[in-house]
């Protein structure tokens, strides 16, 4: 049962460049369908399609899958085939300036009313000047006033000559008005008038009695005449400005016809300019009524902007449905807001001031966000599922949601919401979504679950080549030879992480193509060649390595202690993947094991001081269920064994070590020694089949990367597990070591296959009689782990004896 | 011409009171005078007697203009009400003058009101006051006080129509005569001292005189620093002074009060037709 090294083609997939009909990527067409995503794709087209409440979209997957360009191709696609949504309006409610209206015009008509609405203010207040400036109105104004006077100087007029008949003047007094008896325009004195006939004094006392009495009648009378003339004056400015205005706002009136809304606020325009006919005409800004400088142009004087059109949301006719893309999903950016201006140290608003959000511009259309940012902004998450469970948008500024600003604001008219929101993510919180947030599954119904590999099949290279085809073209790089593009495919492969699929993170694979282009162009190629791309993943890892070289260093300078020759007792190499950002690499690490007598515990020391994760921890205890089991069925198993990753500082998580934790228990066990020119990868079952593991690539190169600095010496290698071999896509120098025979890559589905190869002896098979071969290592671990079991026996006998 | 005995003096300026808006216009015109010539304001209220006189009568009974009621009047009252407006106009005084720096004095006489103002103009040289005080109805946009003033002023009468102001252009009326050289001369002195330029209304029967009398008044006003303009009048007659000194807008009209122009009612006229002030040179 020996097990051979792996063939050096089972270490490499290659991607054979002569499949390829074509010499570069220009020879290539476009790729036009999506790779490699038929389940999100179907998905994505159902969310899009289906006109359906709370049928929203939830696209997740690993950063660079393509989510992003994907859905904005569906969409722009659907989108551009579909009605162009309304335009809506924000304008001034007269009745209820709080409470600004919203008006739907067909689309590319809301900037058109607003012009037109500011041409007919401007219009109108010409007109309306000039007719109240013309001689006609003023004549017919003064006729109105001088009515007024003329019945006024009537009246005192007739008093006055009244009283003169009688020789009595009309005076004034510094308050009011007195009859006086005058001779000669002098008035009488006490004297000069107790001097006349009884009767005649009582004749003038009579009849300025009765004068008296038509005075103040008169003087009654003044208000309701004067007030009688203010409502003439007010009818007659009606009725011509009526006259006026009435055939300009007619034309909008006959133009917006089939809008009644947009009528109906016309009609109120005009209502309001009749009503307000003296500050239409000469508005007053606050800052003029305190003779501060005006710095504003009249149009931004608060009068005129109560007629102002508020062009909230316009589109272009026939551009179709808005795709909206929102970067910066603040609550604000999503649900619009109101601003204001300072005006003389307090902060005013009006209707004009209302700004659209993310939502009102994609209504009708598709609204594109990033749940992180959207989840990270606050209150953002939570205006947007009010807004899509409302099914309208109502403005709120934060500062009024949360009652923090008491001070009178808008309170905007809600605009209905039609919209498909297409959130893009991770996984993760696409999950953790699902259970905490109750309302997240009736409002996103619609997952789109995005793939990050696809199967390497041949069919599927000519598939990949086109796509990094259109990708270099996309991005106006050089055209790939074929062998660059097999090398690309090579490593998109790696980058997967498995032999049989190829990665569809296009993120990476357009940034290893940018890259190679740019070493083309450093090396004067107007090709990419494979050594470009060869170039550029080097130069990739070059960059990153810094902490894999200072590690292998120390291997190499003995800080750290591996040996890669001899054999050991109890000691075994283990290896491990480092990943820090996008760079993982294998690092050899001694794993130690000891036994000794004890009630039957293997002690993970890595857990005993909490370096050791769970799963680590759990594998450890796997092999107390091994050893138990196939060792020690009819005794207790009497070891204590203590296992160690030495030189360890950090944690340790995985049960990839399992295996080899498990050779060094048995060589400690069996006291046999293990070659120290293999390392070890794998995980282990109860029952010692070795099962696959991950980066199994980079640490068989972190191993190969330790021999090959001290020397191949030919009989060095690496055990990983059989289920790994699909996965294998090694660095050329290891694949050029396998293929020399300097370095070999065991691939085991037991741990017994994995003993025999570390310590050269026979694992041994139990016969009929239930024993191993004599020598053989399971025999030797047996027999260990039974002298172990006898030494505990006559231990305990001992100690009972010295108990009596 | 001997220039020195034609300079209009311009020292002391009376302005007759009576708190009505009117008077106030006329204040407000004198006090602006008074800062331009550096003279020194003279306000006077006139207590009149025939209100006193009334006031004693035993059924003297006054009705209220704002709220149409009556009310008993005795003489006690009346004084009382007298002094109230003598106290507003003297403050009305007093602030405008305090604004424009301008020496003021003030002072409340009793008797007829017209001969009052009458006798106290002769002691300055410049009379000011409202072409009307309280007017009842339009058919007196003339006062009797005004009207009798302008007719028989001893010096200089500036009439002020309620709602106007003296603006900085002066206007004046020339046709020859020795009044209109005084009336030009005193023009020229307030239009200097405003700085507002000069408007020569010429008044002429013939193309030819109107030239000669042009070039009368740029010798006589010869090293003046003034900016002069010519008008002439369509004729030598009233209406025409008028509608040329209407089409001037806010302006002062200096007028030689002796001018043939104003002969008889013409005067009073005059000071129906136009809304600028109007300043009577004797």
């Amino acid at each position: 049962m020996t097990v051979k090294a792996l063939n050096p083609e089972e270490l490499y997939q290659r991607c054979d460049p002569a499949q390829f009909p074509f010499q570069t990527t220009a020879d290539l067409p476009n790729l036009t369908e999506i790779l490699g995503q038929a389940r999100a794709v179907d998905a994505v087209r159902f969310g899009i399609g289906i006109h359906r409440e709370g049928y929203n979209l939830y696209a997740l997957g690993r950063p660079g899958t393509g989510k992003s360009s994907i859905l904005r191709h569906f969409l722009e696609q659907k989108a551009a085939a579909e009605a162009t949504p309304s335009d809506w309006c924000y304008v001034n409610n007269f009745e209820q300036p709080h409470k600004p209206c919203a008006l739907r015009l067909p689309p590319g008509q809301g900037m058109v009313l607003s012009q037109d609405v500011e041409r007919l203010i401007d219009d109108l207040r010409a007109a309306i000047r000039s007719v109240f400036e013309s001689e006609d109105y003023r004549t017919r104004k003064q006729m109105v006033e001088e009515e007024f006077k003329e019945r006024q100087d009537k009246v005192f007029e007739e008093l006055r000559q009244r009283a003169q008949k009688q020789d009595i003047a009309l005076l004034r007094t510094p308050v009011g008005l007195v009859f006086a008896p005058v001779r000669k325009d002098e008035v009488l004195d006490r004297e000069e008038f107790e001097k006349l006939p009884e009767q005649e004094q009582q004749r003038i006392d009579k009849e300025i009695g009765s004068l008296q009495e038509q005075l103040q009648g008169i003087i009654r009378q003044v208000p309701l005449w004067e007030r009688e003339t203010r409502e003439k004056i007010r009818a007659l400015n009606r009725e011509v400005t009526m006259f006026a205005v009435g055939h300009l706002i007619d034309d909008l009136r006959k133009k917006y016809s089939a809008l009644p809304d947009v009528v109906n606020f016309l009609n109120a325009v005009q209502q309001d300019v009749v009503e307000n006919l003296d500050d239409f005409i000469n508005p007053q800004a606050p800052a003029a009524l305190l003779s501060l400088p005006q710095s504003r142009s009249l149009k931004d004087s608060p009068f005129y902007r109560r007629y102002q059109v508020n062009a909230l949301v316009h589109h272009s006719v026939n551009h179709g449905a808005p795709v909206i893309y929102e970067d910066n999903p603040t609550y604000h950016n999503l649900v619009g807001q109101i601003e204001h201006i300072a005006q003389m140290g307090a902060l005013i608003t009006d209707f004009n001031l209302i700004k659209s959000g993310a939502l009102h511009r994609a209504n009708g259309g598709y609204l594109m966000l990033d749940a992180h940012k959207a989840l990270l902004q606050p209150f953002a998450w939570e205006g947007l599922k009010r807004a899509l469970r409302s099914r309208q948008m109502s403005i709120e500024p934060l500062g009024q949601m949360l009652s923090l600003i008491s001070t009178v604001s808008l309170e905007p008219e809600p605009i209905p919401l039609d919209v498909k929101v297409v959130l893009l993510g991770e996984r993760l919180l696409y999950y953790l979504l699902c259970q905490f947030d109750p309302d997240f599954s009736e409002l996103f119904k619609v997952a789109a679950d995005f793939e990050e590999q696809m199967d390497r099949r041949p069919e599927n290279h000519l598939l990949y080549a086109q796509l990094i085809a259109t990708l270099a073209r996309k991005e106006n790089l050089r055209p790939l030879e074929s062998g660059a593009v097999a090398r690309v495919i090579e490593h998109s492969a790696r980058i997967a992480g498995d032999a049989e699929k190829l990665s569809l993170r296009m993120g990476s694979v357009a940034d290893l193509l940018r890259e190679a282009d740019y070493w083309a162009g450093e090396a004067g190629h107007d090709r990419v060649s494979a050594p470009d791309v060869q170039r550029a993943i080097g130069a990739q890892i070059h960059r990153l390595d810094r902490l894999r070289e200072l590690i292998q260093e120390e291997i190499r300078r003995g800080t750290i202690l591996i040996d890669t020759q001899g054999a050991n007792v109890g000691q075994v190499n283990g290896l491990s993947v480092i990943t820090l950002g996008q760079f993982a690499f294998g690092r050899p690490s001694r794993i130690t094991a000891r036994v000794r007598l004890g009630k039957g515990e293997v002690i993970d020391i890595e857990r005993e001081v909490e370096l050791g994760g769970p799963i680590h921890s759990k594998g450890v205890l796997i092999l107390s269920g091994f050893l138990g089991a196939r060792y020690a069925a009819d005794r207790p198993l009497s070891l204590s064994a203590s296992l160690v990753f030495e030189q360890s500082y950090s944690g340790v998580e995985g049960d990839s070590a399992s295996s080899a934790e498990l050779y060094a228990l048995l060589s400690a066990l069996a006291n046999v020694p293990i070659r120290q020119s293999l390392a070890v990868t794998g995980s282990v079952n109860q029952y010692g089949q070795v099962q696959a593991i991950g980066g199994v690539n980079e640490k068989i190169e972190g191993f190969f990367d330790v021999c090959n600095a001290r020397g191949l010496t030919g009989d060095q290698g690496v055990l990983i597990p059989m289920s790994n071999v699909k996965h294998l896509m090694l660095r050329q120098d290891v694949v050029e070591a396998a293929s020399a025979g300097t370095f070999h890559i065991y691939a085991v589905e037991t741990i017994d296959q994995g003993i025999e190869i570390l310590t050269g002896l026979p694992a041994g098979e139990r016969d009929k009689n239930g024993n191993f071969p004599e020598g053989s290592v399971n025999q030797r671990v047996e027999v260990g782990l039974g002298a172990l079991a006898e030494k505990r026996r006559a231990f305990g006998a001992r100690m009972n004896e010295e108990a009596e | 011409m001997n220039q020195e005995e034609h300079e209009f003096l311009c020292r002391r300026i009376l302005v007759a009171l009576d708190a009505s808006q009117q008077s106030l216009t006329a204040l407000e015109a004198a006090v602006q005078l008074a800062a331009r010539m550096g003279a020194e304001l003279l306000g006077l209220f006139v207590e009149d007697i025939n209100l006193l006189r009334l006031a004693g009568l035993p059924f003297a009974h006054q009705v209220h203009y704002l709220s149409a009621t009556g009310e008993e009047l005795d003489r006690h009252k009346m004084e009382r009400q007298l002094k109230a407006q003598a106290e507003r106009a003297r403050r009305a005084l007093a602030a405008a003058a305090e604004r424009t720096r301008v020496q003021w004095s003030f002072r409340v006489a009793r008797g007829r009101v017209t001969l009052e103002v009458l006798a106290a103009a002769s002691e300055s040289d410049m009379l000011t006051l409202g072409k009307v005080s309280r007017p009842l109805t339009r058919q007196a946009r003339l006062g009797s006080t005004a009207r009798a003033v302008a007719a028989g002023a001893p010096r200089a009468v500036l009439l002020v129509e309620h709602g106007t102001s003296i603006g900085r252009r002066v206007l004046a009326v020339y046709d020859g005569s020795v009044g209109a050289k005084r009336a030009l001369s005193a023009a020229a002195r307030l239009a200097q001292a405003s700085n507002g330029g000069l408007v020569v209304l010429i008044s002429a029967e013939s193309v030819e005189v109107a030239q000669h009398l042009e070039e009368q008044v740029a010798a006589l006003l010869k090293g003046r620093d003034l900016h002069i303009r010519y008008r002439r009048l369509r004729s030598p007659k009233l209406p025409d002074l008028a509608h040329a000194a209407q089409a001037e807008g806010s302006a002062l009209l200096v007028v030689d009060a002796h001018s043939r122009l104003l002969q008889g009612e013409a005067i009073h006229e005059l000071l129906h037709a136009i809304d600028s002030p109007l300043l009577l040179i004797r």
